[in-house]
This record gives C-alpha cells, sequence and structure tokens, in this order.
C-alpha cells in the first residue's frame, strides 16, 4: 500500500513545522530522518490522524480499495503495569477491530512474532525495556495492520535487545509498508530499502540508504575514521540541504 | 481461561471483584437484622433499594473511576488513532462489565430481603418504581466515576469522586426536603401507611437515568477524541462536557426549584381497634397482629393512674396520623405512637406517663424557673407508672391504692401544673 502525502502545511501557533510537504511512502520499511526539532513526531502525527494539517492531503491506495488498518508504536507509550502482557495486546488487538475471540489468538501470534510469546502470562511491570518496546510493537502489530508506523522503536535498547527488535521490524516489513522514524543510523542501515530526510520542513531527500551513503563522495572535510559510510553520507547530505533549513 | 477472563477482561479480578465483594458485604450487613422483623412491610423493603446506595454507590463509583484511569489515559499503547472502537465500543464494554458486577452485586445483596419479605406475606405491594431508582443511582455512580476518571485519568480523581458521593449524601441529609429529589439517600425513610409519591420516584428515575446516559456518552466522547486525536484540546473536552451535562443539569435544577412531596398518605387507612381502660387504641389493619401488644404497653400505666386520663381519649399508630405533624402530646384527645416492622412498639408509651403527670406541661409553664422539687415528684410518679413496683421519692411507701386516690384528688391541678410542694403526700 502508498501512503501519499500532498501539500501538508502544519505550524504551532506561528512556529511552521511542515511547509508544502509531498512525499509517497511504499511498500517495505522506510526510514524518516531529520535532526531534533525537524518536524519527524509531527509528521507522523500529521500520517497517522492525530493531528490534522492546514492543509493538504493524506491519501492512502490499495488494489482493495477497503479502508487501511494503522498500527501505531510510539516513542513513548504506557501500559498498566498490573495487566498481563497477553491481556493488553489482546486488548490493543480488539481496541483495532478484531473480535473479541479472535484478538486473543492475534496477540499470541503477533507475541510469538516478537519473541515474547513466553512471557504472555507475566505482568507488564516484569518485562526489561526491550521487552516492553516488543511488546508495544506487538500491541501495534497484532491487529494485521496496513501500514505500521514506528516512531524511535529502538530507543534506549542494549545491543542485543536492539538487534532483536530489528528482527521483528524487518519481517513486518516483507508484508506491509512500515514508516521507521528514527536518530539511529545502524537502524536505517539494517532495515529500510528508502530513506526520507525531513529538513526545513519537507522531505529534502527521498531515495535509497545507497544514495544516502554515496553522498559521502561529496564530502568536503576529511573522513575521520569515526564514521560509517552511512552516518558520513547522512552528514554530508544533511550539510548539502543546508541551504534549504 | 478466555472465557474465565471474559468476566474481567481487559483488566484483572482483583479491580472489580473486591469491590463488588465489599458493596455485596455492605449491603448485606446493613439489611440483615430486617431479616429478622417479624413484620415486614413492603414500602420499607422498597425503599431499601436506594437507602443503601450510601457506601455501595460511593465504593462502586471510586471503582468504576480507578478503573477509567488504569485503562483510559491518552497515552495507553492501545490509544492509538483511528481505533475503531476507541469510543462507544470501548465505553459500553467497560460500563457492562462494572455495571455487571457493581450493580449486579447491589442487586444480590438486596435480594434477601427481598424475597424474605415476599415470603413471609409484607405487608403492601413492592414499589418498582422506587427499587428502580435505587438501581439507577448505582448504574449512574457507575457511569460517573467511569466518566470522570477518563476526563481526568489520574489516580487523584479516584478519592474526589468518592468525597464528592459522599458529600451528596450529607447535603441530602442536612438540607433534607431541599435536596431530597437529586440525591439517592433520602433523609428520611417511609413508613406504613405512606408511598413513596409517583412523581417523585418518577422524577428520580428519570434524573438517575439521564446521568447515567451521559456520563456514558461523555466517556464515549472522550474516548471518540483519543482516536481522533483531538482529545488534547481543552476547549473540545469542555465543550463535549457542557453538552452532555445540559441534560441532567436542567433536571437537578428542576428538582431543586420545584420540592415535590416525597410521600403520600395511603387514603381510607384500614384499621384496627380495641378498647381498654376507656381508651381507644388504633393501629394500621396491617399491624392487627401488634395491636394486644400495644395494649400490653400502655394499659398497665392508665391501671395505675387509676382513672382514664381526662386528655387522651384514644391512642393511635402514627400510621394512621400521617396528616398532622408529630407531638408528643395529645392532640383532639388522640395520643400518637409509633410500632415497627421489628416488632418493638416507640418508646412513646415511657412519654406517656410523663404526659399524664404533666412534665411536658410544667416544662412549658415553667421554662427556666422550674422547680425542681416538683419535677423530681412527678420524674418519680411518671417512673412508677410506667414501670410499676414500688413508689419512690415523694410517693415512697405509698401502696397502688393510695397513688391512684392521690392521683384523683390532683389530676387537674397536675395536669395544669397548679400543684406546689405542699400538695405532695411526702411534702
Amino acid at each position: 500500500m502508498d501512503i501519499k502525502l500532498e501539500g501538508i502545511e502544519f505550524s504551532y501557533g506561528r512556529k511552521q513545522v511542515l511547509r508544502n510537504l509531498n512525499w509517497v511512502i511504499r511498500p517495505g520499511v522506510t526510514g524518516l530522518l531529520g535532526e531534533n526539532g525537524a518536524g519527524k513526531t509531527t509528521l507522523l502525527s500529521v500520517l497517522i490522524g492525530l493531528l490534522r494539517p492546514k492543509a493538504g492531503t493524506v491519501s492512502l491506495s490499495d488494489s482493495t480499495g477497503s479502508l487501511p488498518r494503522f498500527g501505531f508504536v510510539p516513542q513513548r507509550f504506557s501500559t498498566p503495569p498490573e495487566m498481563r502482557v497477553i491481556d493488553t495486546v489482546s486488548y490493543a488487538t480488539w481496541v483495532n477491530g478484531v473480535g473479541r475471540k479472535e484478538a486473543d489468538q492475534a496477540a499470541l501470534t503477533a507475541l510469538e512474532a516478537v519473541n515474547l510469546a513466553d512471557r504472555a502470562s507475566a505482568r507488564a511491570r516484569s518485562l526489561s525495556g526491550g521487552q516492553r518496546q516488543r511488546l508495544g510493537l506487538a500491541a501495534g502489530l497484532a491487529h494485521d495492520p496496513d501500514v505500521l508506523v514506528l516512531d524511535e522503536p529502538t530507543v534506549g535498547l542494549d545491543p542485543t535487545q536492539r538487534v532483536r527488535v530489528r528482527e521483528v521490524i524487518a519481517a513486518l516489513g516483507r508484508s506491509r509498508t512500515v514508516l521507521l522514524s528514527t536518530h539511529v543510523l545502524e537502524d536505517v542501515h539494517h532495515l529500510c530499502e528508502r530513506v526520507g530526510v525531513l529538513a526545513g520542513g519537507r522531505i529534502a531527500f527521498d531515495g535509497t540508504v545507497t544514495e544516502v551513503k554515496d553522498a559521502m563522495a561529496n564530502a568536503t572535510e576529511p573522513d575521520s575514521g569515526l564514521e560509517s559510510a552511512l552516518e558520513r553520507g547522512y552528514r554530508t547530505l544533511l550539510e548539502t540541504l543546508g541551504d534549504d533549513r | 481461561m478466555t472465557r474465565r477472563r471474559s468476566w474481567f477482561w481487559p483488566h484483572s479480578a482483583l479491580i472489580v471483584v473486591l469491590p463488588a465483594t465489599a458493596i455485596l458485604a455492605v449491603v448485606v450487613g446493613a439489611t440483615w437484622p430486617m431479616l429478622a422483623w417479624p413484620y415486614p412491610r413492603w414500602v420499607e423493603t422498597s425503599a431499601q433499594w436506594h437507602q443503601q446506595f450510601m457506601w455501595a454507590g460511593i465504593i462502586a463509583g471510586t471503582a468504576s473511576c480507578l478503573w477509567a484511569v488504569r485503562l483510559n489515559r491518552a497515552d495507553r499503547v492501545w490509544a492509538q488513532p483511528r481505533s475503531p472502537r476507541l469510543g462507544a465500543a470501548v465505553a459500553g464494554r467497560h460500563l457492562a462489565v462494572l455495571g455487571g458486577w457493581f450493580v449486579g452485586a447491589y442487586v444480590v445483596a438486596l435480594l434477601p430481603l427481598t424475597i424474605g419479605t415476599a415470603l413471609r406475606g409484607g405487608v403492601g405491594l413492592p414499589d418498582v418504581l422506587v427499587m428502580l431508582s435505587g438501581v439507577l443511582a448505582m448504574t449512574a455512580a457507575v457511569a460517573l466515576g467511569y466518566a470522570l476518571g477518563t476526563l481526568a485519568p489520574s489516580l487523584i480523581t479516584v478519592p474526589v469522586i468518592g468525597i464528592a458521593l459522599f458529600a451528596l449524601y450529607v447535603i441530602g441529609a442536612v438540607e433534607a426536603d431541599a435536596y431530597a429529589a437529586v440525591t439517592p439517600v433520602l433523609y428520611i425513610e417511609p413508613m406504613l401507611g405512606q408511598v413513596e409519591s409517583t412523581p417523585f420516584a418518577v422524577f428520580r428515575v428519570l434524573l438517575f437515568a439521564a446521568v447515567t446516559v451521559a456520563a456514558a456518552g461523555l466517556a464515549a466522547k472522550l474516548l471518540q477524541r483519543q482516536s481522533a486525536g483531538t482529545h488534547r484540546s481543552l476547549g473540545g473536552r469542555a465543550g463535549d462536557v457542557g453538552l452532555f451535562a445540559v441534560v441532567p443539569a436542567a433536571l437537578v435544577v428542576l428538582g431543586l426549584s420545584n420540592q415535590v412531596a416525597l410521600f403520600t398518605v395511603e387514603g381510607d387507612l384500614p384499621r384496627a381497634c380495641r378498647i381498654a381502660s376507656g381508651i381507644e387504641y388504633c393501629v394500621h389493619a396491617a399491624d392487627a397482629e401488634q395491636l394486644a401488644a400495644v395494649v400490653a404497653a400502655f394499659d398497665p400505666i392508665v391501671q395505675r393512674f387509676g382513672t382514664k386520663p381526662e386528655a387522651i381519649d384514644a391512642v393511635w399508630a402514627r400510621t394512621l396520623l400521617m396528616d398532622r405533624p408529630v407531638n408528643v402530646l395529645p392532640v383532639n384527645g388522640v395520643l400518637e405512637m409509633k410500632v415497627d416492622a421489628s416488632g418493638t412498639i416507640d418508646v412513646a408509651y415511657a412519654a406517656f406517663a410523663e404526659g399524664l403527670v404533666g412534665l411536658y406541661t410544667c416544662a412549658d409553664a415553667q421554662e427556666g424557673a422550674e422547680n425542681w422539687t416538683m419535677v423530681e415528684a412527678q420524674h418519680a410518679l411518671a417512673d412508677y407508672l410506667t414501670h410499676g413496683g414500688a413508689p419512690s421519692g415523694a410517693f415512697a411507701g405509698m401502696s397502688e391504692e393510695e397513688v391512684r386516690a392521690w392521683i384523683a384528688r390532683n389530676q387537674d391541678d397536675l395536669l395544669s401544673c397548679q400543684l406546689d410542694e405542699s400538695d405532695l403526700p411526702r411534702a
């Protein structure tokens, strides 16, 4: 399913955050990059309907013409600590339109997908940071959404947990449209087929990960040897886009 | 496992079972003694369906608020935009669980009293409208607690709703008639010979139903705003509260500005009467079985008094005198007393003797300048008349006959407070 954003404008009071933003997000995992304060979370909120743009449209198209189902895992979310993991996911699934009886099975399937099935009966308060993040992923995907939007899903995770979450996201991206907002370029390197860079209130760059790396060739500063090719390419890209910011 | 969880789903058993058990315990605890009453009356049993709201309503309201606070915060992982059930479906599911447990526990707790009244042939008929008003008051407490927990999903909200519901009870008790129409617990309970007036009961049914619907609608709207992404707008939420509060608020204003009589008196009350020592004793026909006990309580006093008291021609049960204010003194020769469903006769028969010896008339006539020797002598005489045995005080050592003779000589002066110490037998 493609997601098409056309002429999106959004501002908080006088501060304009998104300006005539146009972008097409295609099936697979797409990364959304941008500096702090660039408006990534605002863009995600507009995309999923949490914020209404002052102008522009968000359209979703698929071959069946049916209304798409969204899954959203925000950067910060809470769960009642006393609730069981299975009930948390099952309830989220039911709220998202799945029947009561089917919700339990769908929740279990989602927990298996995020490698959390063995903690299904545990209370949410007993989960580690990585397990909690995977619980959020399970809650976001158990209702089998067409579009999954993830806001900084690996922030705060240790390397092992991060790898696990990445594996889950990669698997999800094989069958649906996944938009990943992140600061972690390593996530982008491992997961994303395409990348959009938000700068100056618009998608200033829309291309493949390879194209981001290629931007490194235009670097004016010498290679410090501490950055990966992607990081150096991304930094160069931001410098190139500097005039537009 | 799934079926078991469905009773509480999506939350755990503790959050509903514990409050429901508490409701069951307080209501059964409060109504259990009534089961032992030998003369059950439907008017009193029906009234318990709203009177027991006092603690049950507070428990239900606070527990429902806690449930909403735990589940309906906007940052919960399931509060996702475009979620199709985030709105009326979620509110409906939650309220079905909460109402099922809390209102269910309330109804179950009142069943022993209700069934007991039916099995023991309670006097009168069950007042379905009155009972319904109590059940709806409970649903209103559940919906109100839930809506407030959704509106302000903080743990601080939980005690606030509890305090607010208790304040409602206090206002109803202190302001009495003025707030009776809008408070679930009435400051006074109806007795035999009275029924809760139909307009009053209908109004309360409408009010509590309106509060239930409005609170449920508000909660659904607030949740729907989470789905639409407009929950952050304070103006929007204030507008929602205002919109859903219009009808209940209008009904509250109507109830406060138009005081409807709480109770109406049954027309043509059937009486059961018996004459003893020249005095007519009457009770409601439904209390005919207690008539002998009434005569047995009063007549020995008259016997010891020695003659029919001049001011008293009849002693009637309060249930037969609902059209006049309560009075401890005889009015037009009729003294009132109260016969309870518990089988006890009001302490009025003790006051009866005090009235016969002129304690009340003297207290009124000599206010601030009492002759304490006379007051002491009157108390001694009243105590003897009530309990029998050996007279004491100014009448110590006198036989029953001597006391009767003294009363016969001094009855007029005794009642008109004209006696002084020199008139006492042991002056």
